[in-house]
């Protein structure tokens, strides 16, 4: 699987893995990202992607970054895509759907 | 700084800040509170986008914000005080917080909605077409939680699109 990297400088000043964009056989190409940061922003890039038919090669034109965050250049990741995608979804501390106990609303 | 924020508040439904107590120091926890979660995006961020899209949209966007950031308040953190990494990591720890704050989002826009289009979608088919994204991660997180039950109206997809669409005060 064709996999681009986006990395973060940490509070330690190390890059981590932050997020990806990975490009799906038929040559469409998707932001994975963390929701708790990105929100509906994130999700607006991967519409704007997918209308645009944005490649990997030009993902940095449309998913904006500040200086603590950089693309790394186009890998070949070799696996199962859907392992593939579990291992860097946790390496990029992506939450992952799971049963959650909820709160009380917030509502005055 | 504070005239801007008076602008937003003035700008948001009455009905909502009513029912949230939605405060002008409220939108100034909001737009500190975005500008640490997305310090490190460039181009548009969510503070933006309450600044410019219309009314309904916006408050949506406000609704979201202030579930969020009373949810961490209420459980004794200042979300306020913590850096991008550190806000990052507690919200992973508090995810029912985002998780209600999307139910809270899509609960005013139905209500909405059903009050101005005389119309109602289930939260699940309007949080579908309000992330319009192939990834569906937040569809996903509602649906994993105990939040309720999650539907989808496949037949209303379309209609709903264009209603969000119309809120978010595009033409096409």
């Amino acid at each position: 699987m064709k996999v681009r990297k986006l990395q973060r400088l940490n509070n330690a000043q190390q890059w981590e893995d932050h997020g990806y964009a990975f490009e799906y056989e038929n040559g469409q190409c998707l932001f994975r990202f963390n929701t708790l940061v990105w929100g509906r922003i994130g999700a607006e890039y991967n519409a704007t992607m997918k209308k645009n038919g944005t490649t990997l090669e030009e993902v940095e034109t449309v998913v904006l970054i500040g200086e603590r965050l950089r693309w790394l250049d186009i890998e070949e990741i070799e696996g199962d895509p859907e392992e593939v995608k579990a291992e860097l979804d946790e390496a990029c501390k992506i939450p992952k759907p799971q049963r959650v106990s909820m709160a009380k609303p917030a509502a005055a | 700084m504070a005239k801007q924020h008076r602008e937003v508040l003035a700008k948001l439904d009455p009905v909502a800040v009513a029912r949230y107590q939605i405060s002008e120091k409220d939108i100034r926890a909001i737009e500190r509170y975005i500008r640490i979660i997305q310090a490190d995006l460039r181009g548009v961020s969510i503070w933006q986008e309450i600044q410019d899209f219309p009314r309904a949209y916006a408050t949506s966007l406000v609704i979201h914000e202030i579930v969020e950031i009373r949810l961490l308040q209420a459980r004794g953190i200042d979300p306020l005080t913590l850096d991008t990494e550190t806000l990052q990591l507690t919200l992973a720890s508090h995810i029912d917080a985002h998780i209600q704050a999307t139910y809270d989002e899509h609960s005013y826009l139905q209500d909405h909605i059903a009050h101005e289009y005389k119309q109602l979608f289930q939260i699940g088919t309007l949080l579908k077409v309000n992330r319009a994204d192939d990834l569906e991660t937040d569809f996903q997180l509602l649906l994993e939680s105990d939040i309720g039950v999650v539907l989808v109206e496949d037949e209303k997809l379309e209609d709903a699109r264009r209603i969000m669409a119309e809120l978010k005060g595009d033409t096409v």
